[in-house]
């Protein structure tokens, strides 16, 4: 059995959505564990602690070799450590409450979201929500004609501020010869002796996040106002570097 | 901060923040498409655990090093700043630097004869006493100071009581050690020892004291009894005056028995 999971954990790390469902073939030994810490049987879609108990999971199956031992005694370890996480979390935020949770009247199902949100104008918000999730659904296609998928690029995504303004400075440059994002979409390749020598950056650091680059290139092509729209704090940050 | 969820999976969501970071986090029921204000984030486990131990004990490690240099910065300015000095002047003219512990610091030639005495010389370690000791015998050595030379001292220093106890020392010390009779000065007192002369010749000492023949060996033949220590032949000793009785006082004339033939008339 043990053989078994290990292959299956092998396959799913370079693959997400494999990993994911991974966690839906296990999702019984997730509530198990979760239940040791808050001792009742979690619920799907209202206790973010099974939330929390999936994703720990899933970290679990990308990090997993088998120098750490048995892969469900790893997964464990993993669960127990980003519940722990999650309780030093919210007990200094203690006041906080989730939106998401029953307003009070539990039989008509209503979250305090919704009731908060009860007399305004919805109409706009679902417009706005759908056509970002149309631009965005258009914007993960596109990524993947580069080979790109959104989790490549999360994992690639620079963790250092340093890296992150050298990184936008790159794009700053792009963005200001725009024969350049024709040349990225035309070759679906990186242009980095021109990002190199035009913005002063490390070829080192755009080569190591090279996925990250192509797609915020790709996210300032034509037809993704949504997204640029919200990254308005981009050019800000810039400015105090 | 806001962010845009960009990819909704069973355990899993992919935000883009307003800054241009792409974040996997928990799903807390998102849905692509959706602005959230709150999102879950952890550390990254596997960058914490890659961390050398510099790395992960960083902030620990600068605040020892932090409190080691001042403890170092305090110590130095208390080891190695000069609390005093001594100037020992032969024909060589020496300069020493002492510290408030009495180690000299540096020592330093002001003239060319002070900087060939001191030249090669270690003064590292050694306290004020014993590197002019030291100095002195070296002084001989290299024939700047002979029998009825004179070496002088002077002791400055912004505390009296140290420059005081400074003073005693090298009158103690030097006093002691100079073989010869040399003329010692501490400037600044009236202080002016004269070293006897010890002549190197005169077997001052009994060096080979072990080797002396201490033990009487024939002890036991003494003519210690034939000695006249006693009188033995004390009962032959005419103890008694035998002539303290005039044995013949009854001859002696004592009555003038021819009275009556004295001429009378």
């Amino acid at each position: 059995m043990e053989q078994n999971i290990l292959s299956l954990v092998t396959a799913a790390q370079g693959d997400i959505s494999a990993a994911d469902n991974l966690v839906r073939k296990y999702l019984p030994f997730i509530k198990s564990e979760t239940t040791k810490y808050i001792h009742r049987p979690p619920m799907e879609g209202q206790d973010d602690e099974l939330s929390i108990a999936m994703f720990a999971f899933h970290e679990a199956i990308m990090r997993y070799s088998k120098e750490k031992g048995a892969f469900l005694s790893f997964a464990s370890l993993q669960i127990k450590s980003r519940l722990i996480d999650y309780f030093r979390k919210e007990k200094r935020h203690g006041n906080v409450i989730s939106l998401y949770q029953p307003a009070g009247n539990e039989e008509d199902g209503t979250t305090v979201l919704e009731k908060i949100d009860a007399g305004e104008d919805n109409i706009s918000m679902q417009q706005i929500r759908r056509a970002t999730k149309e631009e965005i659904l258009e914007f993960s296609a596109q990524l993947q004609t580069f080979g790109l998928s959104l989790g490549d690029i999360a994992e690639n995504c620079p963790k250092q501020e340093r890296t992150l303004s050298a990184c936008h400075s790159a794009l700053q440059y792009a963005k200001e010869h725009p024969e350049l994002l024709g040349i990225f979409l035309e070759t679906k390749k990186l242009p980095l002796k021109q990002l190199t020598e035009g913005a002063k950056a490390e070829r080192k650091t755009l080569e190591r996040h090279r996925k990250y680059m192509m797609a915020l290139l790709l996210a300032y092509t034509n037809g993704y106002e949504i997204i640029r729209g919200h990254l308005c704090q981009m050019g800000e940050r810039r400015g105090k570097t | 901060m806001k962010y845009m969820v960009m990819e909704c999976g069973l355990s899993y969501a992919v935000v883009l923040d307003e800054e241009g970071r792409f974040l996997k986090v928990p799903n807390m029921g998102y849905e692509v498409g959706q602005t959230v204000e709150h999102i879950i984030q952890f550390p990254d486990i596997e960058a914490t655990k890659k961390k050398s131990f510099l790395q992960r004990h960083i902030h620990r490690l600068t605040a020892a090093a932090a409190c080691f240099c001042l403890l170092v910065a305090g110590s130095q300015q208390f080891l190695f700043s000069t609390y005093g000095t001594v100037r020992m002047q032969i024909n060589p003219d020496v300069l020493l630097s002492v510290n408030r512990l009495d180690y000299v610091t540096e020592i330093e030639g002001l003239n060319a004869d002070g900087e060939d005495l001191i030249d090669a010389y270690r003064s590292f370690g050694k306290k004020v006493d014993v590197v002019s000791d030291e100095l002195s015998v070296l002084a001989m050595e290299k024939g700047y100071l002979d029998e009825n030379g004179q070496i002088r001292f002077t002791v400055e220093s912004e505390h009296e009581d140290w420059k005081r106890a400074t003073e005693e020392i090298l009158i103690t010390t030097i006093s002691v050690h100079l073989p010869e009779s040399i003329n010692v000065q501490i400037a600044g007192t009236k202080t002016e020892i004269s070293i006897p002369v010890y002549d190197e010749t005169e077997n001052r000492y009994d060096d080979d004291w072990e080797n002396d023949d201490w033990d009487d060996d024939d002890w036991d033949d003494d003519e210690w009894d034939d000695d006249d220590r006693y009188d033995d032949d004390w009962d032959d000793d005419d103890r008694d005056d035998d002539d303290r009785d005039d044995d013949d006082w009854d001859d002696d004339d004592r009555d003038d028995d021819d009275w009556d033939d004295d001429d009378d008339d």
